[in-house]
């Protein structure tokens, strides 16, 4: 009878022990980085990754304006096998067959999209392949594709100044965005149904067609349009790379708490573009191309990373959409212990945290297995990468079952050699330090150029420039500046700093000081820290409201200083004569928005134009830059072309230099191709009223009414 | 023993048991209950779901550093009475704890810059319950992003004094409830790790009490008073960190 009891308590207990596995199963089954799990995914699952590519169509009513930013707020993406056989009749909203595809936790609000909004940019996308998300689905055969928007919130436009004479609407402003029919299901009954096999992937690239029918007549007014997916042939926008990974099977090596991946990142960054998991030692990945022709081709530098197997690198140039490439990979070990790498990272002269800070290990790919990573690290490919807390350690906590990269690292030995570690943080000096193992004892790994060895923590050096910025006047009763100072290397647009907070200037005050972090430029330093650049250029832009609300371009002038010595000894500050670095003479004034638009002859998916700015012929000082898109209403019912050739600039009215430049490859300085000068035309003062205070349009201060409606420039074709 | 008399005595013995049985079953159940309650993701109003007869609060607001993850940035937040500068990675989850209220509103400005050479996404978003009230973002090298909720600032506010902060770092993507109180008042919070919490203008000491809604691993959580981090706090479901 006892044992009747207790088998009897137990079998009641079942349900809830059940449940709770369930619950727990279900929120942390193991996934690689970047992928999703849809709930509804059972063990029969394949991959789809979905990304898009942009339209945009105007009333042919109306003069075409063209736009600056366009950012739409998407939710998700639904797949559902309905409808079957010969029926057309889209399944309902709340069809319990749909399987969502959310957006990428950590990308937009909410997590795994429930609830969230991931903002698209649009332009970016009318050129290149915008990748979404890659979530796991059920096998099955899905014939409805179904876009989720934010529909109370779905997006905003910030078009350019008009150059139409006389316009009251404003540009280079926020405008928002509405829906025509709100209710309505922006979805597609696919004539290729999405066949999504198991342990496949499925690319789902989608057109998003955004018809603007109406545009605002006052500011403030939306731009109401509708919204339209339609799929996309496969291999238009993307390239596929496939191949596999030598011995590493499907057991534990490569299920061991992180599943055996394949990554593809940016390359000569640690931006991971997509990831999918390796099965049977075998990997697919879908990636972003250009179309073929358009200059060099995309790269991309391709990992495995996870299981119980080494990591392998390589990289992967002149990538054309539609190209099928094959990439195999041995790695040095299979059934690898692995390890963990941690550490604090510190100001060296401040001597508190530095947070933020970004941590890679570099390893050398098989492409360039000779590279030396301490030496010339973007030669190499970053294999994983951790940040730092509010206390500067490193990494940040994973789960139990996705922990960090850095806690599950292979550990060193004869068949894997030491990795390269890049320690970097805005404003600071990067430190490489090429002798780093990782341990298996979870002492936090064993570098030897470590503050603290054997574990991994280090003193990032830096440096302080000071100096103060004018404004013409100082700001109205009421009212405040910001401004925001950045630092770059001399002669290039490769930014290493901006203020930690920006200056705040308020009425009565038309000055501003700062001190603003800057990697020295060191003679005798370590050999494990990174120099800087000899000499800086800096600039200062302000951060205003327009109409008391957020405003994405500055109403004040953008002032240069160009060729600053950096300091040449760690922790020491420098102030440059006055008559260098931002002189008085040089003030921001409030002058309101101003844009310039241009089309350039001929260009590729490498083709960009930099605007630049020489104060008093003290040398140009790069600030913007800007890629090809497709400016212009190509027509209604008319693709936007694959390459656009315009491009667009919200700069504050002002004397600017333009560049145009062929960067195919990621270095500092490419060789300009051909350059212009122009003059942004100042918007004319508003019709004479009472001005209110705040000003209703960008900024006022004290001796300066509020600017007038701006209007736009347009530069020579080139 | 006849026949009818055995199965009587069946009858009483299952009886007994199931007397015994019963209260398992109706603890079972609970447990199944709040089980259910806790993995429903009911958690966009405070102690949805544990809390008996109260009735839910107005979702709290949340500002939400988003984008391409790890992007570092600065970022500047201001009420109507503190400013906190904020350094940090994407993504982030800020809440400001004692927000003033201004004619009704909590007006807040968020000003972030990008700290990465890159096309990377940072996105700001300000969100109360399911709906995102605001968003904007930048894909600039080094862009500026700025945001703000209820009516305009007239002035960024004075850096908060004292700064105190409670960062809950681990396990990446969970969901939490908690408590955060001063001496006075306690606010109920619901969060999704990394999340950052600032309180504005606390009254004595501060304790936060962390309740784990799924099951990700160790929550890792520190505080940090004036920038100096003063307590740290491990552990798993339930966590309570004290300033000292």
């Amino acid at each position: 009878m006892k044992k009747l009891r207790v088998g009897l308590a137990l079998v009641a207990l079942i349900a809830p022990i059940l449940l709770i596995c369930l619950v727990l199963a279900g929120s942390m089954s193991g996934v690689a980085r970047g992928q999703t799990v849809n709930p509804n995914a059972g063990s029969k699952t394949g991959l789809v990754q979905v990304g898009f590519v942009a339209n945009l169509q105007f009333p042919a009513s109306a003069p075409t304006p063209n736009l600056q930013n366009i950012f739409l707020n998407v939710v998700a993406v639904r797949l559902n096998p309905k409808p079957k056989g010969t029926s057309t009749k889209l399944p309902n909203e709340n069809d319990p067959k749909w399987v969502t595809i959310p957006i990428p936790s950590g990308t937009g609000a909410g997590a795994a999209g429930r609830p969230g909004d991931l903002q698209i940019d649009l332009l970016a996308g009318r050129t290149q392949l915008q990748l979404f998300n890659t979530a796991k689905v059920r096998t099955q055969t899905y014939h409805t594709v179904e876009l989720s928007l934010d529909t109370t919130n779905p997006g905003y436009v910030v078009p350019v100044c008009s150059s139409v004479t006389g316009t009251t609407l404003e540009g280079c402003a926020q405008t928002p965005l509405s829906l025509q029919n709100p209710g309505n299901q922006i979805s597609f009954i696919a004539s290729n149904p999405v066949v999504v096999q198991k342990n496949g992937v499925t690319t789902l690239p989608l057109q998003l067609s955004f018809q603007i029918n109406l545009l605002p007549t006052v500011q403030g007014q939306p731009y109401v349009g509708t919204i339209t997916i339609a799929p996309v042939t496969p291999g238009s926008y993307e390239a596929t790379i496939s191949g596999t990974v030598k011995g590493a099977g499907s057991g534990k090596q490569a299920k061991r708490v992180n599943r055996l991946t394949m990554s593809a990142e940016q390359v000569g960054t640690n931006n991971v573009i997509t990831t999918a998991n390796v099965i049977n030692s075998s990997y697919q990945l879908a990636v972003p191309a250009p179309p073929p022709g358009s200059g060099a081709g995309a790269s991309y530098d391709l990992y495995v990373s996870g299981g119980e197997v080494s990591y392998e690198a390589t990289r992967v140039t002149g990538l054309f959409a539609g190209a099928q490439a094959t990439e195999d990979f041995t790695p040095a070990k299979i059934g690898a212990a692995l390890g963990n790498i941690s550490g604090t990272i510190t100001d060296q002269c401040a001597g508190g945290p530095v947070i933020g800070a970004t941590v890679q290990l570099l390893i050398p790919p098989d492409s360039n297995s000779t590279a030396i990573c301490s030496a010339t690290p973007t030669d190499c490919v970053s294999v994983a990468t951790a940040n730092t807390d509010n206390a500067g350690d490193y990494p940040l906590p994973g789960t139990v079952l996705a922990p960090a990269p850095f806690d599950n690292v292979p550990v060193n030995g004869t068949a894997i050699a030491p990795y390269t570690m890049e320690i970097s943080a805005p404003g600071y000096n990067t430190i490489l330090d090429g002798n780093v193992l990782a341990t298996s004892k979870k002492t936090g790994g064993n570098c030897t150029a470590s503050t603290s060895p054997p574990a991994c923590s280090y003193t990032l050096p830096t440096s302080y420039l000071s100096g103060t910025v004018n404004l013409a006047a100082a700001p109205a009763n009421g009212t405040y500046t910001m401004v925001q100072v950045f630092a770059e290397n001399h002669g290039t647009n490769t930014l290493v700093s901006a203020l930690a907070n920006p200056i705040i200037i308020r009425p009565g005050n038309s000055t501003g000081n700062f001190t603003i972090n800057v990697p020295a430029d060191q003679s005798g330093a370590p050999p494990t820290n990174q120099q800087g650049a000899a000499n800086l250029d800096l600039f200062a832009q302000a951060i205003d409201l327009y109409a008391g609300a957020s405003d994405p371009y500055p109403g004040h002038t953008v002032i240069t200083a160009a060729n600053i010595a950096a300091p040449t000894v760690y922790c020491t500050t420098i102030t440059p004569p006055s008559d260098t670095l931002f002189p008085s003479a040089e003030t921001m004034d409030c002058v309101g928005h101003g844009s310039i638009t241009g089309i350039l002859n001929n260009p590729d998916i490498n083709t960009f134009v930099e605007i630049s700015k020489n104060y008093n012929s003290t040398g140009d000082v790069q600030l913007y830059s800007a890629a090809p898109v497709s400016l212009l209403n190509p027509g209604s019912g008319t693709p936007n072309p694959p390459i656009g050739n315009g491009y667009s600039f919200c700069v504050p009215p002002d004397s600017y230099t333009l560049t145009r430049y062929e960067g195919a490859t990621p270095v500092e300085l490419p060789t300009p191709t051909a350059v212009q000068t122009i003059t942004v035309i100042p918007p004319p003062p508003p019709a004479p009223s009472s001005t209110p205070t705040p000003c209703p349009s960008t900024c006022k201060d004290s001796i300066a009414g509020c600017p007038g409606v701006c209007q736009n420039t347009s530069a020579q074709p080139f | 023993m006849p026949k009818h008399l055995g199965a009587a005595v069946l009858n009483m013995n299952a009886r007994r048991l199931i007397a015994k049985i019963r209260p398992m079953a109706a603890l079972a159940i609970v447990l199944a209950w709040l089980t259910t309650l806790a993995a429903c993701n009911n958690n966009y109003v405070g102690f949805a779901g544990f809390v008996g007869n109260t009735p839910p609060t107005s979702p709290e607001t949340i500002f939400k550093v988003l984008g391409t993850v790890g992007t570092p940035f600065t970022l500047l937040v201001s009420n109507a009475r503190s400013s906190w500068q904020v350094h940090g990675n994407v993504p982030l989850n800020v809440t400001i704890i004692n927000n003033i209220s201004v004619n009704g509103l909590t007006p807040a400005r968020l000003i972030a810059t990008k700290l990465s050479n890159d096309n990377n996404l940072l996105s700001l978003q300000i969100t109360s319950g399911f709906n995102v009230l605001a968003a904007s973002s930048t894909s600039a090298p080094y862009g500026t992003v700025a945001i703000q909720t209820g009516t305009p600032l007239v002035q960024i506010a004075p850096q908060a004094s004292p700064d105190l902060r409670i960062f809950v770092y681990g396990p990446f993507g969970e969901r939490f409830q908690g408590l955060i109180e001063d001496s006075q008042v306690g606010f109920a919070v619901n969060q999704r790790v990394p999340a950052l919490f600032l309180f504005d203008t606390p009254n004595g000491k501060i304790d936060g009490n962390f309740t784990q809604i799924q099951s990700f691993g160790p929550f890792a959580i520190n505080m940090t008073f004036n920038g100096l981090v003063v307590a740290t706090a491990q552990g798993f479901p339930n966590v309570i960190i004290r300033q000292p």
